[in-house]
């Protein structure tokens, strides 16, 4: 079959050739048009259900609306885990699914059961909605909006309604939420002393607001000749037209609407807020669609920014375009692994050259890079996959191994014809030498695709991330043995038909002379090489636990994000009060460029938290990984220097990473599951301070603190009986008092206005003052709240949350920095197991980066146990015995151990990057040993020499080139990535070249010092029988 | 292989291994790594915030200043229909002239008698009987002020009720009739009339003899006197406000000054230039400009609270594991 691809490719050159320039330059055009992002898309399919219970208190929510929504979600298909909170008027339910669903309908399922639900939730519950579809990274712009010329009512208005629409309609975008300013309604302010002297109630005024501004239709009228549409004319449209509306009409003439309340625009209860550079302002933050791309949404949305840029100007306002612009991070990093690619497939053509000596036989080698590269892009491409970070780090990581083939290859062919004249004989070697090499290159290269397949096959969120990863690698090694099967063979018969080939440089002579006398020394001692390899692999089975895990690394976006909470029923302007201090600071720290803070939620947003809750982001000017350090230093002083906050930083995607993990942004999150509220929070405050106890933690914070001030109403239905009111009245009294009671929405010609009636502001200054308000009953009876309920402060908590239909409460914590978080979480386990005392009916369940890298420690096991014995058999079969396969295996450990001897000098953690290069050393050391375990085969099966020391040393000699230069090629191609390590675009890359760098080198003493020594000990009866 | 050469390559094997655990066993751990540092610690009762943490904070303190301060109550007016009072003056006029008239005649037949010049007993019997009838007559009219206004109003007078009728006619009276949920103030408060374009102020003169039907209070009457009383039109139901309990000494607390924590007002009371105490205000009333609490309580003029960071603090002492919370 071999034979036959490479004969064929032989008997048409031309049309190879031809072949390949096609796929050169469809792949051009593919670099050209292909989506590019900064990440596979990592989150599992998943659903955000959020319904709006205005005014209702979190435990009202849970019990009224989140309960409800719970258990007909669960019963839909395709569900994996569902998790909810109920924070005050709203209840959020996360949804998420099993791997492989597809999204859309997984999403169709749960709507219809929200469906079906909605009817069954009570009056005055906003019906449930389901979350825009957006990508995994989710941010696409942050942008803010400050002004001197306007008011927060008019700065507000003018980015809801103007800018937002049109940045909505911009490509790729999915959602905009906005956060500050103040939302418009329009406030009917019930005067209650003169409601009650009109003998009038709340529910009266709001019956005639809601008639006042009420839409109607009229109809058309049909004529023998023409259909007349009837306009009924529009309602009332602002603040004078409402309080013209009547409200009754009595003996004593007709009472509008503003005889008994003040009519008027103003600030809607706020939900959430803003702070831009330290000052008050509005903020929009964007976020693009499942599947677009990410760039070219960023510049649409830019591009109509730019339309509006002018306009807004001319209103005083101050635009800040990018507060957070996850393009900068997918622009440094493609740059940055593109620049990576090319000086390392620069640094290949030099040492190909250097050691070739000849331009042409270059060439005919370094074409696989391209090819190869190109080819694996179109794939990806057509098969809807972006063009991002891992999957350039796929193709980085097989620069060098995609030239191996076609460099055994040509330098095989290189080798035979030296001192061959005849131009027909050359050309029959050429054949011969192709077909030689190409069993033992097809191994090698079905033993890297077998030791990529436990990384292809990881699940969750490791295999989002690094199977796009392993099948660029796999396709690109697949595509570089086909190019190596025609091409290589191709180009050489064209090039190298009528042209002798260099000789050897003469040094590599001399060091293949002082290489064969050592070896010959080592040979003679196959035991003691044995007892090395032992030795080392008990080396390396020692230094295995020593070493501490990660996740992912730290990005290097030049963004951080930093999540803050205030104590506990922290108010607005308590939050915006503590964030312009705390935005003053960041601002003064000499590398940040731009402080932006949101504060609470937006309307259907996707961070629902109270006004107690907020996060900065902080933008920082073009600094390297040094200043990036500095300025994480000054962040945390600054966190430091704010009393009464407490802050969690993390970088955009680090956040984005451990929310898809447990739906929180720390690394360790231990979730305390129970029906009892007040035993879970007992037992979260024991296992919260059993972390602080515990050294390596830092910014451990309960998620829902409980002593949130509340002040309760507890009606007395005897009372009420007396005074002749029932519990709507009451109920609508209090709502009124705070919230507001909705009384529709004034329709404009470009927006809506919400109208509610209210009491005036005095009313509200204090909450005590609720007391104070009037209940009408429906026969004109009036008494104050109090006199028929007991009012008073007390506790509550801001959410509650429920995992899997159980409440839960959450306790989080990050590690300290340079710290392991497996051992953090380790001896977290073991403090907790023997402080904490779990009350009946309560558990705790751990999550976080730790849980996830343990559990992508235990699939790669897992998988690579599977690979590892799918190897063997391999090789069993290809050399025919086990024999052979454990001399080809026998080079692990010092793989291996190069690798940890390159994770020791950078810090001892091995991250999931570091753990997929030590994956990737299995294949590409066995690749090696491979090669000269064929050889000698070869040289004694097909060219019939002698058994002995001096075929071993000569096959190791003809081997020595061909090894030394892919070793070489393969570190410098991964040199440009392993030496900016951790810079941006290489932080998951760089351990892994590293650790693949130190592999190699080890990996090349013993294929070249040990394996021959192994080879003459051990192979030598095969060999014979065969 | 020989024998010494496996243990020599054994006990190497070893050495590397010991070396590489001492080498790599300091990295992974974080044992030596710092905790975080507390911002603000208990020390003794209270909360022990340092100068710098106060700064950074913005912390602000002020002295509480004695103050004046009455609480305010809020009420309803109404101004009633003056026509039966009218109706009243009438029947008092005419019980009165009646009466006056059954009166001389009983006079005159009771000389008559006496000097037996020509009456007799039976006449003066019916004249007797005349007189009994018509001032009973008259007591009904006169009563009838407090039996349909109130026993406030019927304590004025039958001699009043006509002045009173004529005043309403012309408008230079009304009959208010004020409820205060908080139930009847006492006779002779003095409460506040909100006219609308004008305030009154009128002195109660005691209960009305109906309770509310809508507010279920007991009313009291009080009478608005002078021009404003054409404002206070029939049927009218106007805001009234009254002083309750009178002035009181005290101090008013800012609103910025307290926070709400275990089911109480609290306020922040510096106890030192880095301490600070915690200490609920019972009994206070929400006025005009913060909440005014009442000399006697655990506050006194001087007290140097807390008037900005106050939720700060809070968190603090949350954060350092004081202060009450939860359910």
């Amino acid at each position: 079959m071999l034979n036959v691809i490479v004969r064929g490719a032989l008997r048409y050159p031309w049309l190879v050739l031809v072949a390949a320039l096609m796929v050169l330059a469809f792949g051009v055009m593919t670099l050209r048009s292909a989506a590019y992002d900064v990440f596979p898309e990592f989150v599992p399919p998943q659903a955000s259900v959020q319904a709006e219970a205005p005014g209702l208190s979190p435990r009202q929510v849970e019990m009224l609306v989140t309960r409800p929504l719970e258990a007909v979600i669960n019963g839909a298909n395709g569900v994996e885990t569902v998790r909810s909170q109920s924070i005050q008027g709203l209840a959020v339910i996360d949804v998420t699914f099993k791997a492989g669903v597809d999204p859309y309908r997984a999403r169709q399922q749960v709507a219809e059961a929200l469906a079906d639900a909605a009817p069954t939730l009570p009056a005055g519950i906003d019906p449930p909605r389901i979350s825009a579809l957006v990508s995994s990274t989710m941010d696409l712009l942050k942008i803010g909006f400050t002004s001197d010329r306007l008011t927060p009512l008019q700065l507000r208005d003018l980015v809801q309604w103007t800018v937002k629409p049109r940045l909505l309609a911009a490509r790729g975008v999915a959602r905009a939420n906005v956060f500050g300013g103040d939302d418009r309604r329009i406030e009917v302010q019930a005067d209650p002393a003169k409601l009650y002297a009109r003998g009038l109630g709340l529910a009266e005024l709001r019956d005639a607001v809601a008639r006042t501004v009420a839409v109607t239709g009229g109809g058309f009228a049909d004529t023998p000749n023409q259909r007349i549409v009837i306009d009924p004319g529009a309602s009332a449209a602002d603040a004078d037209a409402i309080a013209a509306g009547v409200v009754s009409n009595g003996a004593d003439g007709a009472v509008r609407i503003g005889d008994v309340a003040k009519v008027t625009d103003a600030g809607a209860p706020r939900v959430g807020d803003a702070l831009i550079m330290g000052r008050p302002g509005v903020l929009m933050t964007l976020s693009s669609q499942y599947g677009a791309n990410t760039l070219d949404a960023t510049r649409a949305v830019e591009a109509a920014l730019g339309e509006l840029a002018p306009a807004l100007a001319a209103q005083g306002v101050q635009v800040y375009p990018a507060l957070h612009r996850p393009a900068n991070f997918i622009d440094a990093a493609l740059h940055g692994l593109t620049l990576d690619l090319l000086i390392g497939a620069a640094m290949i053509a030099l040492v190909l050259l250097f050691f070739l000596r000849d331009v042409r036989v270059t060439l005919i080698a370094f074409v696989s890079i391209p090819l190869s590269l190109l080819a694996t892009l179109i794939v990806l491409d057509q098969a809807g996959q972006t063009i991002n970070t891992m999957t350039l780090g796929g193709l980085a990581v097989a620069l060098g191994v995609v030239i191996d083939d076609a460099i055994v290859d040509i330098e095989n062919i290189v080798r035979r014809l030296r001192g061959v004249a005849d131009r027909a004989l050359r050309r029959e070697i050429i054949a011969a030498a192709s077909v030689e090499v190409r069993a033992p290159v097809v191994y090698a290269t079905f033993v890297l695709v077998l030791t990529m397949l436990p990384v292809i096959a990881l699940s969750g969120l490791q295999g989002a991330f690094f199977a796009p990863l392993g099948v660029a690698f796999v396709l690109a090694t697949l595509a570089s043995l086909l190019v190596a099967l025609t091409v290589t063979p191709s180009l050489a018969l064209l090039l190298l038909d009528a042209r002798a080939p260099a000789d050897e440089p003469a040094f590599l002579h001399a060091v293949k002379d002082r290489h064969g006398r050592l070896l010959a020394r080592i040979c003679a001692r196959p035991g003691l090489a044995l007892g090395v390899v032992g030795v080392l692999a008990l080396v390396v089975v020692a230094m295995a636990p020593l070493f501490g895990s990660e996740l992912m690394p730290a990005f290097r976006e030049r963004h951080y994000v930093v999540g803050i909470s205030g104590p506990p029923g922290a108010s607005f302007d308590w939050m915006r009060d503590a964030g312009t201090r705390l935005s003053h600071r960041l601002l003064a720290l000499p590398e940040v460029l731009t402080v932006e803070e949101q504060i609470g939620r937006a309307e259907a947003g996707e961070d629902t938290w109270p006004p107690g809750k907020g996060e900065f982001h902080i933008r920082l000017k073009d600094v390297g990984a040094g200043g990036e350090d500095s300025a994480l230093a000054g962040i945390r002083a600054a966190l430091a220097a704010t009393p009464g906050i407490h802050g969690e930083v993390t970088t955009f995607l680090g956040d984005r990473i451990g929310e898809s993990l447990s739906g929180e942004t720390a690394a360790i999150v231990v979730s305390v599951q129970g029906n009892d509220l007040d035993a879970l929070d007992k037992v979260a405050a024991q296992v919260a301070g059993a972390l602080r106890a515990t050294p390596g933690t830092a910014d451990v914070q309960l998620k829902s603190e409980p002593g949130n001030p509340m002040l309760g109403v507890t009606l007395d239905p005897a009372r009420m009986v007396l005074h002749g009111v029932n519990r709507t009245d009451a109920g609508d009294a209090i709502r009124a008092a705070f919230a507001g009671l909705d009384a529709g929405q004034v329709v404009l010609p470009t927006r809506s206005v919400p109208v509610a009636v209210t009491l005036p502001p005095q009313s509200r200054q204090d909450p005590e003052m609720l007391g104070e308000t009037l209940v009408r009953g429906a026969g004109g009876t009036a008494v104050r709240l109090r006199d028929i309920a007991s009012i008073g402060l007390g506790d509550t908590r801001a959410i509650i949350e429920h995992q899997g239909g159980q409440r839960r409460q959450v306790v989080t914590a990050n590690v300290a920095p340079g710290v392991d978080v497996a051992s953090v979480v380790a001896k977290a386990k073991a403090r907790i197991g023997h402080d904490v005392t779990m009350p009946a009916g309560t558990f705790l369940s751990w999550a976080g980066a730790a849980e996830g890298a343990a559990a992508a420690r235990r699939d790669i096991a897992w998988h690579v146990g599977i690979a590892g014995v799918a190897m063997i058999a391999l090789l069993v079969v290809a050399f025919g015995g086990l024999r052979p396969a454990l001399l080809i295996l026998a080079g692990l450990p010092l793989a291996l151990l190069g690798g940890m001897l390159a994770v020791w000098g950078t810090g001892g953690v091995i991250s999931l990057g570091a753990l997929v290069g030590f994956i990737s050393l299995f294949g590409i050391s066995a690749r090696n040993a491979i090669l000269l375990v064929s050889h000698v085969d070869h040289l004694v099966e097909e060219e019939g020499a002698a058994w002995s020391m001096a075929t071993i040393l000569r096959a190791t000699r003809e081997r020595v080139t061909p090894i030394v230069l892919t070793a070489l090629v393969t570190g410098f191609a991964l040199l440009p990535i392993a030496a900016e390590s951790g810079q941006a675009g290489r932080e998951i890359e760089g351990p892994m070249a590293l650790v693949i760098l130190g592999g190699l080198l080890t990996s090349l003493v013993l294929v070249l010092m040990i394996l021959p020594a192994l080879i003459w000990r051990w192979r030598r009866a095969a060999v014979k029988q065969s | 292989m020989k024998r010494w050469q496996g243990a020599a390559l054994g006990m190497a094997g070893l050495v590397l291994g010991a070396l590489g655990m001492r080498l790599v066993a300091p990295l992974a751990g974080p044992d030596d790594h710092p905790p975080a540092k507390a911002e603000a610690a208990d020390a003794g009762p209270g909360l022990h915030v340092d100068d710098k943490v106060q700064q950074q904070a913005g912390v602000q303190i002020a002295p509480l200043v004695a103050r004046h301060a009455a609480v305010m109550q809020d009420g309803f007016a109404r101004g009633l229909d003056p026509a039966p009072l009218g109706t009243i003056a009438s029947d008092i006029t005419a019980a009165t002239a009646a009466h006056d008239g059954s009166s001389r005649e009983l006079a005159r037949l009771t000389a008559l008698v006496a000097a037996d010049a020509g009456a007799s007993r039976r006449d003066l019997d019916a004249a007797r009987a005349q007189e009994g009838q018509d001032r009973a007559k008259l007591t009904q009219a006169c009563q009838r002020v407090g039996l349909e206004f109130g026993p406030a109003l019927g304590k004025l007078g039958c001699a009043a009720v006509a002045r009173l009728a004529a005043e309403a006619t012309a408008g230079r009276m009304a009959v208010l009739r004020i409820d205060f949920p908080d139930g009847a103030v006492p006779a002779g408060s003095s409460v506040t009339i909100d006219l609308g374009k004008a305030e009154a102020t009128v002195r109660v003169l005691g209960p009305a003899v109906a309770g509310d039907t809508q507010l279920q209070s007991a009313g009291v009457l009080a009478l608005l006197e002078g021009p404003e009383a054409a404002l206070a039109g029939v049927g009218r139901v106007l805001s009234a406000h009254r002083a309750g309990g009178g002035a009181r000494d005290g101090m008013i607390v800012p609103r910025s000054a307290i926070v709400r924590a275990d089911g109480a007002l609290q306020v922040w009371r510096a106890t030192g230039p880095e301490n600070f105490e915690r200490v609920p205000i019972d009994g206070a009333t929400p006025v005009v400009d913060g909440w005014f609490v009442a000399r006697g309580g655990a506050l006194k003029p001087g007290d140097r609270l807390v008037v900005a960071g106050a939720g700060t603090l809070l968190g603090l002492e949350r954060s350092a594991g004081g202060g009450g919370g939860g359910d």
